[in-house]
């Protein structure tokens, strides 16, 4: 937050897209374009027990464009970048207890789903 | 050392009855800080807006794994290619949206209130395309928990719950799509008005923010829901 906050009191240094120009977003655009497609490609190739976690690389992949690129991320270092991954850690951490419960409870104990 | 007069008369400029400073609220020490807080409180909500996802999302992964069979037979009645088209669809919102802030940053009113207007239009062409499919869906017989009753489908522990969490998921999402659509309608009114310039422009940035939330919360259902066949 320091850091920004040194940046965006010198003029328009907030802003970088004055300086980068959009190439970038057309270039993050057409990246994900590319994976939407790989991603519906691949579902016709038999991946067998692969293809989810092939699926989920290339979401999380297009997430992380999105993200950096059109979010913004990329330029705004600092707490936003960490507001994101303690939220990403939560999340992992509340599916990673919910299957521990589910997998290691005692069988009679288990809900009847 | 020469950048130093060109740097202050380019802010001179920037200064110049843009009306931005009328924004500036007195507990800010500038727009810049105003800028920053605005940004922090948005993300702050969009990390409650992923965890309220990331339940559905922990709950489909659980059933899943109870269910693989039931999942993977109730995915083939969904069209991957409505889905593609979907994703198509917001994923274009998407570079709308951020290049209509762009060209507010280079003060180019006219071409933002264009893009953020198609954004609007392609946002609304997704809750039609969507509407479409939960049409389908519904004459199919592929409703939620007890009103369930795809006759191909009986005996298959777990497509019920595979549409259960398909509506509550794309249900959800498509809500989002709505109030999002809603508040650029809202944002574009303030565009053409001429209200955001490159020194304040808040709100059109956290309402980018929300609208790319969406698209990136799409990202992943669009292959655990239709591609798990």
């Amino acid at each position: 937050m320091a850091d920004h906050a040194h940046d965006t009191h010198d003029g328009h240094a907030d802003h970088q897209d004055h300086e980068h120009g959009s190439m970038r977003y057309w270039l993050a655009f057409v990246a994900l374009a590319i994976l939407t497609g790989l991603t519906y490609g691949l579902h016709h190739v038999h991946l067998g027990s692969y293809a989810l976690a092939v699926a989920m690389v290339i979401a999380v992949t297009k997430g992380m464009v999105v993200v950096l690129f059109f979010m913004h991320l990329w330029d705004h270092a600092g707490v936003p970048r960490m507001i994101l991954g303690v939220t990403m850690v939560l999340l992992c951490f509340g599916m990673v207890m919910v299957f521990a419960d589910s997998v290691t409870r005692f069988p009679l104990s288990a809900p009847h789903f | 050392m020469s950048a130093e007069p060109a740097t202050s008369a380019r802010a001179q400029h920037d200064h110049e009855d843009d009306g931005a400073d009328a924004h500036l609220q007195h507990h800010f020490q500038d727009l810049n800080v105003q800028a920053d807080a605005a940004r922090l409180g948005m993300w702050l909500f969009l990390s409650t807006e992923i965890l309220l996802f990331g339940g559905l999302f922990i709950a489909y992964s659980l059933y899943r794994q109870v269910y693989p069979e039931g999942f993977h037979a109730a995915s083939e009645l969904l069209s991957p290619e409505l889905g593609l088209l979907d994703t198509a669809i917001l994923i274009t919102s998407s570079m709308t949206m951020v290049m209509a802030i762009f060209m507010t940053q280079k003060r180019k009113k006219n071409a933002a209130v264009i893009l953020l207007l198609i954004t609007i239009g392609l946002g609304l062409s997704f809750v039609c395309v969507h509407s479409y499919e939960y049409w389908r869906d519904i004459t199919e017989g592929a409703l939620p928990g007890k009103f369930f009753h795809v006759e191909e489908l009986a005996g298959k522990h777990g497509a019920a719950m595979f549409f259960t969490l398909y509506f509550c998921m794309t249900g959800l999402h498509t809500i989002h799509v709505l109030i999002g659509a809603g508040i650029l309608t809202v944002l574009t009114y303030f565009t053409w008005k001429g209200d955001y310039t490159p020194r304040y422009m808040s709100p059109l940035e956290n309402g980018g923010l929300y609208w790319h939330l969406i698209d990136l919360i799409w990202i992943f259902l669009y292959p655990l829901l239709y591609l798990i066949a």
